[in-house]
């Protein structure tokens, strides 16, 4: 009986234990091998992978209406009243990047503040495949240190753009 | 007391009007007068490329459209006499000569053309052994049209520009301006609703006649571009488009297909005198929508006159310019097959 008492005790002791109350943030796997197309006219990749915040969305550049969004995020990314978040589109493509250098060339792209990342063998995505939404594509709000802060895409759901903005603009 | 009964008369006549309901004047009609069913026999296994269209050129070479980023060529040239690919035609990417992606393609004088929608600009490419010399001009077009047929090396009939006030247009490529609209809209239709009856458009080898098939509504327009007729018929199904209506990001009304949406008319080709039309009359959901078993045969008077009734689901098809033979693409078995017509 006291050898019962005992065990029940220890138990419990083990279960009071309730760890550390804080989330594990998931990592983002960034790729090393990334081309910056635009280098005369975007912003540094180390600077922007230096901010304290940064979207990073995966768009397939052979598509003709996803490239619509680059400017879509352009126009997000201005209107965040907190100036430290960089907008890092990581472009795939199954054209060689053909349609997108063809737009860049026409000025058909503005190329101003918009960094346009080339993954050529298309790492991003498969070194991430469980943060894939429904439609095949990744986007996630991360802090300097690649922690995932939000998941999802903002432009296509006005819950989460209500997150993206509150958590980037309250924080210091 | 009259006067009374009048006015309510009046009152009803104009309130049986429906709002909501943009059908033209057209002529419904429930079944075909004939049907054949057809028996394919085997011509080869296209098992190398991707299709995604078949096109005629002169009835001795099928060009196979590939599917986009599947090839460095757009197209392959298949030889119907001798049974095998022969050569590649137009590269895929985006220096001069070479397209980067379009929806209307076909052939003029000889040459292959495709309307680059990126570019904004009509792309020809010679069929290798018939070069030629004059061809259509590869100058931009402003306006973008869902669908486009060449009627001249200068000029060309549009549809699909959903901001005009009509269906059609036909556009000088040196100037890029309309010459002529034909067909207006119904008042009041918003642009959500001119999308709803988005169709596919062909011409007549003659080049003055045009069929637009829908894709979301069993409607066929057929356009006299010399009198500017128009003859609607709807049928056999008679179903209206079943679309949802958002505003997209340029701030204009569009409309797409949903789970609840039927797919009409998928593919077509017309002769001297025929027009044929593939029939899915299948819904968004399911691996079927983008083919069919049936093809729906009309006089370019605007006559239905038979259903060729198919075994399997076909992606796309030729007529032969004489109207003898059909030959056709199973995107389930890869099978090219081919039948002759009676018609």
């Amino acid at each position: 009986m006291k050898l019962y008492i005992f065990g029940v005790f220890i138990c419990l002791i083990f279960s009071c234990n309730k760890g550390d109350k804080r989330i594990e943030l998931k990592n983002l796997n960034v790729p090393e091998e990334l081309i910056v197309y635009n280098k005369k006219d975007s912003l540094d990749l180390i600077r922007a992978n230096s901010e304290p915040f940064k979207i990073y969305t995966s768009i397939d550049v052979s598509c003709a209406t996803c490239i619509l969004e680059l400017s879509e995020w352009r126009e997000f990314v201005k209107h965040l009243k907190n100036s430290k978040v960089s907008l890092i589109p990581i472009c795939h493509s199954q054209d060689n990047f053909e349609m997108l250098k063809y737009l860049f060339e026409n000025g058909e792209i503005e190329p101003t503040g918009l960094l346009l990342i080339l993954d050529e063998k298309n790492e991003f995505i498969n070194l991430n495949k469980n943060l894939l939404d429904e439609k095949k594509r990744i986007t996630v709000l991360v802090n300097s240190q690649n922690k995932i802060l939000l998941e999802g895409n903002p432009l296509e759901d006005k819950n989460l753009m209500n997150k993206y903005t509150t958590l980037i603009n309250n924080r210091n | 007391m009259r006067y009374f009964y009048f006015i309510l008369l009046f009152i009803f006549v104009l309130n049986c009007k429906s709002n909501n309901s943009f059908t033209d004047e057209s002529s419904k009609f429930f079944d075909f007068p004939a049907s054949e069913k057809l028996e394919l026999s085997f011509l080869n296994e296209i098992f190398e490329i991707s299709v995604d269209g078949l096109l005629n050129y002169k009835d001795s070479l099928l060009l196979i459209r590939n599917a986009a980023n599947t090839s460095k060529f757009h197209f392959t040239a298949f030889d119907l006499n001798k049974d095998t690919t022969e050569f590649d035609i137009l590269q895929a990417g985006r220096q001069d000569n070479q397209s980067l992606t379009f929806l209307s393609y076909g052939i003029h004088n000889d040459k292959l053309w495709v309307y680059d929608i990126v570019k904004n600009k009509i792309i020809t490419s010679d069929i290798e052994g018939d070069k030629t010399e004059d061809g259509l001009l590869d100058k931009t077009i402003s306006t973008f049209y869902y669908g486009i047929q060449p009627l001249s090396d200068t000029t060309f009939l549009g549809i699909g520009d959903y901001d005009s006030n009509y269906r059609a247009a036909i556009v000088d490529t040196r100037t890029d301006k309309i010459v002529k609209q034909l067909d207006s809209y119904p008042k009041n239709m918003s642009r959500g609703y001119k999308m709803a009856y988005e169709s596919f458009l062909y011409l007549k080898p003659t080049r003055d006649k045009a069929v637009l098939a829908a894709r979301f509504t069993d409607r066929v327009q057929i356009l006299d571009l010399e009198t500017e007729n128009s003859l609607v018929l709807n049928g056999p199904d008679n179903f209206e488009p079943n679309v949802e209506f958002m505003i997209g990001n340029d701030g204009k009304e569009i409309s797409y297909s949903n789970e609840q949406s039927k797919y009409a008319f998928v593919k077509g080709v017309t002769t001297n005198n025929f027009i044929y039309l593939l029939y899915s009359g299948n819904y968004q959901n399911g691996p079927n929508r983008h083919y069919g078993k049936i093809i729906y045969v009309y006089s370019w008077e605007g006559k239905p006159l038979k259903k060729l009734l198919l075994p399997d689901y076909i992606l796309d098809f030729i007529i032969t310019s004489d109207d003898s033979a059909i030959y056709t693409f199973n995107p389930n078995n890869r099978f090219l097959e081919y039948s002759k017509l009676n018609l």
